[in-house]
């Protein structure tokens, strides 16, 4: 294929793959999102929780951490979906398997950044005659969130990734689109390169975002190293 | 900030699944959902603007219109097909699927439209005079010692594995998500030939350095696919089929995209 034609093709493929890019972004915006509600909880669990919760929540994590993300989508879309009554959307079935799974992943970055912490602010809001849930929902969490916020860029960008997988049920995204194209044009290299292209805008416009939520978030008195390091 | 961020989650996903409860609301005709491997041209595949295109789906979008129902062709993942039927969020498969005993076992099949064999794929090199020549020939294609490509999940691959491998000739298989991949690893060379379907091959090859040596007189037959027991889609498909085959469409889809290059 000459390089005026493959030029062309990818300006009348993108209309197209743009499309796929919208059920993508789609895609990650839910499955983190149910992640977050999710991972949050969880990770207060895993921090606070009485040791009965505790173990619930550690089997969660071990099974949501453990069972591959294609593997999961299988479970949810053809296993729920032949129970009797039970409908399941592509969409939705992707949504809950990768969801809950970015849940259990989020929850060890909210871990992680809660035990950030110092345990001096828990100890200086209890002084305050605060309760531990109010110390934990007013002092903890919000210093917790932004130092989860390089953690959830890192989940933002795998779980990106991870979308690419929804074909394999149904859901028609970036990835599948360009298989299309693929398919009628046999244009691999073409094709899969603008493909690859716009994951990677797709990638660093959300990492882009979560370091604009970082700089609104910082935490005064913490230092400048944070600012050199997003590169 | 937390709660700004919770609220903002939590409406998206609201407002997602509410669209998706209504996209579902049911129009007047019966609506069946037909889902294609969506990389099988000439059968089935999707054009340049995003609507499947293909002998099956101009079919199927007849027979809806003959029978009276709605029809939504779905792209869905060749491995999952049969699955996401039997789960049923689709209702039939048209999209050049052989009849075989063992599909038999999972899914009912409408009578007979088409018939195909299997080609061998090689690639094609340039001998001293300049002209292209096949790297291998037929008998060669397959001998032991080669390493041929196929769709996994397709009758290419069983009749490899039943009629070579597990008569002894020591071939190695190489199993691809879609015949298109066979061929673009059998131009890089991994693998000395690719086996597929007749007319899909015969796709395959234009434009590149490959040729078609030989077919497998498989004498395979294409049928429509649905969920074992469904009577009412079945006899729909098999009257709709009865129909388009008695009428002059037949003749214009099959030259269309049947026969010739």
């Amino acid at each position: 294929m000459s390089f005026t034609d493959s030029l062309t093709l990818i300006v009348r493929s993108l209309p197209t793959l743009l499309q796929g890019a919208c059920i993508t972004m789609a895609l990650i915006a839910t499955c983190l999102g149910v992640g977050f509600f999710l991972g949050v909880p969880l990770a207060l669990v895993h921090v606070y929780g009485a040791s009965w919760c505790k173990w619930v929540a550690a089997i969660y994590d071990r099974i949501f951490r453990g069972f591959p993300a294609l593997v999961l989508l299988f479970l949810f879309y053809f296993g729920l979906g032949s129970i009797e009554g039970v409908s399941l959307s592509p969409f939705l079935a992707v949504v809950l398997a990768l969801g809950l799974r970015s849940a259990a992943y989020q929850a060890q970055i909210y871990r992680g950044s809660l035990l950030a912490v110092g345990e001096g602010q828990m100890a200086a809001a209890q002084s305050l005659g605060m309760s531990k849930p109010q110390a934990i929902w007013s002092v903890l969490l919000p210093q917790a969130l932004h130092f989860s916020l390089p953690g959830l860029a890192n989940e933002y960008s795998i779980v990106l990734k991870d979308t690419a997988l929804a074909f394999a049920v149904g859901v028609i995204e970036l990835l599948s689109r360009g298989k299309f194209i693929v398919a009628r044009t046999y244009a691999t290299m073409t094709i899969y390169l603008t493909v690859a292209a716009i994951y990677l805008i797709l990638t660093y416009l959300g990492v882009l975002v979560f370091w604009m939520m970082e700089r609104r978030t910082s935490i005064p008195g913490l230092g400048d190293r944070a600012k050199e390091s997003r590169r | 900030m937390f709660i700004r961020v919770s609220v903002r989650f939590g409406v998206a996903l609201c407002l997602l699944l509410t669209s998706f409860a209504l996209l579902s609301v049911a129009g007047e005709k019966p609506l069946y959902v037909d889902g294609i491997d969506a990389a099988f041209p000439p059968f089935s595949y999707i054009d340049e603007n995003g609507d499947p295109a293909g002998f099956d789906v101009e079919v199927v979008q007849w027979i809806a219109g003959e029978m009276g129902f709605e029809v939504k062709i779905v792209p869905i993942d060749w491995d999952a097909i049969i699955p996401t039927l039997k789960v049923g969020n689709i209702d039939m498969i048209a999209s050049g699927m052989t009849i075989t005993q063992k599909r038999l076992e999972q899914v009912d099949f409408t009578d007979p439209y088409w018939s195909i064999d299997l080609a061998v794929i090689v690639r094609e090199e340039v001998d001293e005079e300049g002209e292209p020549v096949p790297q291998f020939n037929i008998f060669s294609a397959v001998a032991a010692g080669r390493t041929i490509g196929v769709q996994r999940g397709t009758t290419s691959q069983t009749w490899i594995e039943e009629n070579l491998i597990d008569e002894g000739v020591a071939v190695k298989l190489k199993l691809y998500d879609s015949f298109l991949l066979a061929v673009e690893d059998l131009l890089i060379g991994r693998v000395d030939a690719a086996v597929m379907d007749e007319p899909t091959a015969r796709s395959a090859i234009t434009n590149r350095d490959a040729t078609i040596v030989g077919t497998i007189s498989t004498g395979e037959i294409y049928g429509y696919a649905v969920r074992k027991g469904d009577e009412e889609l079945l006899s729909l498909l098999n009257d709709g089929l009865k129909r388009i085959k008695a009428s002059d469409e037949w003749a214009r889809l099959v030259e269309k995209w049947l026969i010739g290059d």
